[in-house]
């Protein structure tokens, strides 16, 4: 759905942009490496896949998802 | 010109909506004053991702000339109204609050502004957002390009995620409505936390048609506003069925407060360890005054506790799985490093690890868990608890440390905890109301229903509000 934008619509981003800037910083973000956040986010992916292999359900349990032709 | 003064920067819509009618101000010069107070106030907040007066002011015109000829479109014609930055808007910059998508334009209007569009609601500005709606996760309210939502209630907290430009806007007069949207609690959240009714419609109910996607299973797109009653004006603008939307169900709603069952009827399913021990202290007494207040509608009060389930592992699987795929093309090249919060970053990475059969073991145990919701509502109505169990953090706390009322709580019972991951993952309606002060902040009670039975929680929130005042309360300016 994107597009190439033209100069009036460049004008609203840059505006935009602006009005962004002079708005209040972001406090400093954590100290944590972002190595050491992957690392954390993979373990957490881990937990989760363990957390879901205790959970015990019949073979014939369906997924809840649908799909219509 | 006439005067427009404070107050009606507050007012419900049937106020607003009437005002305009007797033509004691026009669209114009209501649409002008908002928009002044949206660009005045909104960078206070970091509520302001895009103004859009000029579009606005345009549409305000054709408004009253309809007004004039006595052309009435619906209970929202005439109103200036937010989107959260999620909801594209033909020719006009729609960044889902990340950098990485930075001036992003689309040739087409999001359905649900297209329908608010038909019904006169005007438009006058873009609110900010946590980028991609809070991903598959983030640890600071600082996760926007556009800094983090501050509270109107003090700046120093946040106005809660992801639709914090809609929370904030709305709680401090910058429009007559905004919307928002909801993957696992982004209106409850900001409506929570800044003191305003939002509604989380029904999964499939409301169009996504031009939101930006971050689960296809879980997203939402509902109202946020002054009382229960305007959502319900507007829930019935914006739902219906939509074949540009797979998930749409296919579904309208009608706003027929007088068709409501009598409450002797109804039955409320709570449990008291969400109020006495899993609540903040300081949220506690707000908390147990509106346990009163509900307890004296003469519904029937059962105790119930919310399905045992692994509903975090569930969620975070489903939304990281979809969110992985979703977010595909940015992971891999690279652009995902250009976001604010390394969280996020690094959540979405890791999102590429997780399995086909971890997900669909997710999705499996969701059937079980829409099946014993079902089962549930057979026994209640509605089910009432905290909306959250405090009051909005600082902004420059961590999101994902351990929360009070968690360190604090000796509970042994499960009680409704959970709710918000639950509730979305069921695909089920949710209300959430101010229902009081805790600190000098808000604090809100949820409402939850089984699926399309919005006109129940909406009658119960509109009783409520009938009794209260909470839902009028002004933050200091």
């Amino acid at each position: 759905m994107g597009q190439t934008l033209t100069r009036r619509q460049w004008a609203g981003a840059l505006a935009a942009t602006t009005a962004a800037a002079a708005q209040t910083p972001a406090p400093a973000l954590a100290a944590d490496s972002p190595a050491e956040l992957l690392t954390q986010a993979k373990q957490s992916i881990e937990r989760n896949r363990e957390a879901l292999a205790k959970f015990k359900i019949e073979r014939s349990q369906e997924p809840a998802v649908r799909f219509e032709a | 010109m006439a005067q427009i003064d404070d107050a009606l920067f507050f007012a419900p819509l049937g106020e607003l909506v009437a005002r305009l009618r007797k033509r004691e101000f026009s669209a114009v010069e209501l649409t002008k004053a908002f928009s002044d107070r949206l660009e005045r106030l909104g960078p206070r907040y970091n509520a302001l991702a895009l103004s859009l007066r000029e579009q606005a002011i345009r549409k305000a015109k054709d408004i009253d000339s309809d007004i004039k000829k006595e052309r009435f479109r619906s209970p929202l014609q005439g109103v200036p109204y937010g989107a959260k930055d999620l909801l594209s808007y033909a020719g006009q910059p729609t960044a889902w609050g990340a950098a990485p998508f930075a001036g992003q334009v689309f040739k087409e209007d999001a359905t649900v502004v297209k329908k608010l569009d038909k019904a006169g609601a005007i438009l006058i500005g873009k609110l900010s957002m946590v980028e991609l709606a809070g991903g598959p996760t983030y640890r600071f309210a600082g996760a926007s390009a556009n800094g983090p939502g501050l509270n109107p209630w003090d700046r120093s907290r946040w106005s809660g995620g992801s639709s914090s430009g809609s929370g904030s806007s709305v709680a401090a007069g910058l429009v007559g409505f905004a919307l928002g949207s909801e993957t696992s609690g982004s209106i409850l959240t900001p409506a929570a936390f800044c003191g305003i009714t939002g509604l989380r419609p029904t999964y499939g109910l409301v169009s996504r048609h031009g939101a930006m996607a971050l689960s296809w299973t879980l997203d939402k797109i509902g109202p946020m506003a002054r009382t229960a009653e305007d959502c319900g004006l507007i829930l019935q603008v914006i739902a219906g069925k939509d074949n540009e939307d797979p998930g749409s169900a296919g579904k309208s709603f009608y706003y027929a407060p007088q068709f409501a069952r009598p409450f002797a009827d109804l039955t409320i399913g709570y449990h008291p360890s969400d109020w006495d021990e899993h609540a903040e202290e300081a949220a506690r007494p707000a908390l147990a005054k509106a346990l009163e207040v509900f307890r004296a509608f003469g519904c029937k009060m059962k105790e119930v506790e919310i399905p045992n389930f692994p509903y975090g592992p569930v969620i975070s699987t489903i939304l990281g799985g979809e969110a992985g795929s979703i977010f595909e093309d940015l992971i891999e090249s690279g652009q995902v490093d250009k976001l604010a919060d390394a969280k996020q970053i690094a959540g979405l990475k890791a999102t590429q690890d997780i399995l086909a059969k971890d997900y669909l073991k997710a999705m499996r145990i969701r059937a079980l868990i829409r099946s014993a919701f079902n089962e549930l509502f057979s026994g209640v109505d509605v089910l009432l608890a905290p909306a959250r169990n405090g009051i909005a953090g600082k902004v420059a706390d961590a999101l994902d440390r351990p929360s009070l009322a968690a360190s604090a709580s000796l509970s042994k019972s499960r009680g409704l905890q959970g709710l918000i991951p639950a509730a979305n993952l069921a695909g089920l309606p949710a209300l959430c109301l101010p229902c009081g002060f805790g600190a000098n902040m808000p604090v809100a009670v949820q409402l939850v229903s089984r699926p399309f039975n919005e006109s129940t929680l909406l009658a119960f929130g509109k009783q409520y509000q009938s009794q209260t005042d909470w839902h009028t309360r002004r933050p200091p300016m």
